[in-house]
């Protein structure tokens, strides 16, 4: 949606906020409920900006930069999915593969796959890296 | 975490005609997100994501191509509602996108074309065997095949999904004896090993309207290497349907 309207519409009209709501609220009349699409999105922003859990540990920063460089784009949230921001399996490969040349740990594609935040990759980091130590 | 078998990326615009992309063999959907772009407004853009794949990960096989054609039939219905569909499946993406085609005339939904690319014709599918397996190996993502990021797990992880998708073809039961109703357009690449286009000639038999064979330069993979002829089928095909859709 983002590289849509950065692409059709000049800065000044591009949406700054982005939220997926499951069904647009209507009112009994089936009209759209401009009211209830407004206090979403205020929660929406609420959540994003208090919710969203920043990288704690050193593994997680390390799979946001990834994330980032493959994305293009800031992610802010260590539990957010790389497939719904976004990614998909070929960047996925190249993220795996820059994580295991910056660590030298062997990280896989298998780690990602089973759970595709920095969080958890950033524990089977850390994980790897204790049990090399080891 | 159970994902999706039909996914949309982004919201169409008003009037765009549903094009569902089917991807070969061991290929996730997800790197075909940027076709909703890429086709324009004209094209509502939904990807058929198999298990074994990105949000699919966990997600078990299915037992048959059939089984597999009915599961992604039923959420094709709930996204693009009573719209005509163009399916566009790639390698064994066109394999199943066949069989889904099927099965949706026989729901009486309206198709509006299968594009079949770098497909052999129906006919060449059964019987292949232990054969396939290795076709499809040799036919393998350029991508992956000269990417410093192959490693060998990333290999295993490949060949166990090309292996599974080898055996879903196989459970193949068609062709069936009733052409389709919809055109059908078989794209073939000219340097294509695993789908020449004398092997994509068959498809001619398997539709009641028209038939069209577009040669492109490339190989196995020229969706990917060199999309433009595509696109401008594909888009010429979509605007069509646009356009009957507003008489």
């Amino acid at each position: 949606v983002r590289q849509r309207c950065a692409r059709l519409l000049p800065d000044y009209l591009r949406p700054a906020v982005v939220a997926v709501l499951a069904e647009l609220p209507t009112l009994p009349t089936g009209k759209r409920d401009t009211a209830a699409v407004a206090a979403a999105l205020a929660e929406h922003i609420g959540r994003r900006a208090t919710g969203g859990r920043p990288a704690g540990t050193r593994w997680e920063r390390l799979v946001i930069e990834e994330f980032q460089a493959q994305l293009g784009e800031q992610v802010q949230d260590v539990d957010a999915d790389f497939f719904e921001l976004g990614g998909h399996s070929l960047l996925a490969a190249r993220v795996v593969a820059a994580l295991r040349t910056r660590t030298g740990l062997p990280v896989s594609m298998r780690h990602l796959l089973e759970q595709p935040t920095a969080a958890a990759v950033g524990a089977a980091l850390a994980e790897l890296d204790a049990s090399a130590g080891a | 975490m159970t994902g999706s078998a039909v996914l949309r990326w982004e919201t169409p615009a008003a009037g765009a005609a549903p094009l569902l992309v089917l991807p070969p063999a061991g290929v996730a959907v997800g790197r075909y997100r940027a076709w909703a772009d890429w086709l324009g407004p004209a094209a509502d853009v939904l990807g058929v994501q198999l298990p074994g794949r990105e949000r699919r990960w966990r997600d078990p096989h299915p037992e048959s191509l059939a089984s597999a054609a009915e599961g992604i039939a039923d959420e094709l219905e709930a996204l693009a509602g009573s719209r005509p569909v163009t399916i566009y499946g790639h390698s064994f993406g066109g394999l199943l996108g066949y069989e889904l085609a099927c099965r949706l005339v026989a729901r009486r939904a309206e198709v509006r074309a299968l594009v079949v690319g770098g497909c052999r014709a129906p006919e060449l599918w059964p019987g292949a065997g232990e054969r396939l397996l290795a076709d499809l190996a040799n036919a393998a993502d350029p991508w992956l095949a000269d990417s410093a990021e192959l490693d060998a797990d990333m290999q295993a992880i490949l060949l166990d999904l090309l292996g599974k998708d080898a055996r879903l073809a196989a459970t193949f039961t068609g062709p069936y004896p009733q052409p389709l109703p919809c055109p059908i357009v078989a794209v073939a690449g000219c340097l294509d090993g695993f789908a020449s286009p004398e092997q994509m000639r068959g498809w001619q038999g398997h539709t009641a309207a028209s038939f069209r064979l577009l040669l492109v330069d490339g190989g196995h993979f020229f969706h990917d290497e060199r999309p433009e002829p595509l696109r401008a089928a594909l888009t010429g095909l979509l605007r069509d349907a646009v356009a009957r859709e507003e008489i």
